[in-house]
């Protein structure tokens, strides 16, 4: 009997390999370390950032529902209600910005699968500074609404405008967060070693959400009237 | 055994060779590209959710009753919500787990909020 002992394979970063249960190790010695066995078969991390996605569908079909309820029970003489002030266009720049955002993080996923970290940290701070247009946008248009007198108490229309599209901005400039502290911990080397792509496909999944989430407001809460 | 054993699972393996299961072993790359489609791909699906959008801003410029807009932007906006989930979010290509997870909690609020919709007479207006 010559060695009995379940050595993890090195990879040719140097980070050992994880062994499976099984025996066998990760197979993949490009640098993509193992996750341990799962019972689901898929990464703990990714199923929670599902889970939470899952769980946010709750949080905004509650305020979409609330805007789409209030939107024409404004009583007249109660100010403006945003249908009147919608600036259409200006909304329709702001979500093709937001939507190509989704296009530089998709990108920058596939770019540090294959472990192009320069590309993949320029289309991170696209992505960052593109998310950046978008709520500086919304900033605007809120200021704008404003001083045309529609406030955050105006009216109860106005009021579920503002928490939904506010909402949402804060979720996108959350998402800017997450980037710039995935670009902070890529230059610093603290990824982890061949799961760099993983926790930025994560945060990816995050970013597409908070994409797709507009691509419902857009539509419920500006077009259809 | 020995740590050889341990270290050669393909010797076991008995994917035919040049099948895909072969190459997978032989490049573990190969797994990556079948599950991440190349740039080019993305690029393709970011110019179609482009012209879905241009589609429905054009919508608005034209004089259509409000049912007709409904009939119009609904299967725009599901359309663009399932290309993105699909092909930026991986779902097509990930485990189907993720996407049980994402479909349960899109089809609770959907149920959820039609039923407390309903329950304000939102849809007899």
């Amino acid at each position: 009997l010559a060695d009995t002992t379940l050595t993890p394979t090195p990879t040719s970063t140097g980070e050992p390999a994880v062994v499976h249960g099984n025996g066998h190790g990760d197979g993949h010695g490009d640098g993509h370390a193992a996750h341990p066995p799962t019972a689901l078969g898929v990464a703990n991390e990714k199923l929670g950032m599902w889970l939470f996605l899952g769980s946010e569908c709750l949080l905004f079909g509650a305020l979409i529902s609330t805007y789409i309820l209030y939107k024409h029970r404004v009583p007249p003489g109660e100010g403006p209600t945003p249908h009147e002030l919608y600036d259409i266009a200006f909304t329709s720049v702001s979500s093709f910005v937001l939507l190509m955002s989704s296009l530089t993080m998709v990108l920058a996923v596939s770019a540090f699968h294959r472990h192009d970290e320069p590309r993949g940290r320029l289309w991170l701070v696209t992505t960052a500074l593109l998310g950046g247009v978008f709520v500086s946008g919304q900033v605007y248009e809120f200021t704008t609404f404003v001083r045309e007198g529609m406030g955050y108490t105006t009216n109860v229309a106005s009021s579920a405008f503002y928490t939904l599209t506010g909402f949402h901005g804060v979720h996108v400039s959350v998402g800017i967060l997450m980037l710039m502290s995935l670009m902070l911990l890529s230059f610093r080397s603290r990824l982890r070693t061949g799961r760099e792509a993983e926790t930025v496909e994560i945060c990816g999944l995050y970013w597409h959400f908070v994409d797709v989430i507009w691509i419902l407001i857009f539509t419920v809460v500006y077009l259809i009237p | 055994m020995t740590t050889t054993d341990l270290e050669e699972p393909a010797e076991h393996d008995p994917a035919p060779r040049g099948s895909a299961e072969a190459r997978e072993v032989e490049d573990p790359h190969a797994a990556h590209e079948r599950t991440h489609p190349p740039d080019r791909e993305y690029i393709m699906v970011a110019l179609i959710l482009g012209i879905i959008t241009a589609a429905e801003v054009a919508t608005y410029y034209f004089d259509f009753s409000t049912a007709t807009l409904v009939l119009l932007l609904i299967p725009m906006m599901i359309a663009k919500f399932a290309i993105v989930a699909m092909f930026f979010m991986h779902l097509r290509f990930d485990s189907k787990v993720f996407s049980a997870a994402f479909v349960f909690g899109l089809g609770l609020a959907a149920g959820v909020y039609i039923v407390a919709l309903s329950t304000m007479h939102f849809w007899q207006r």
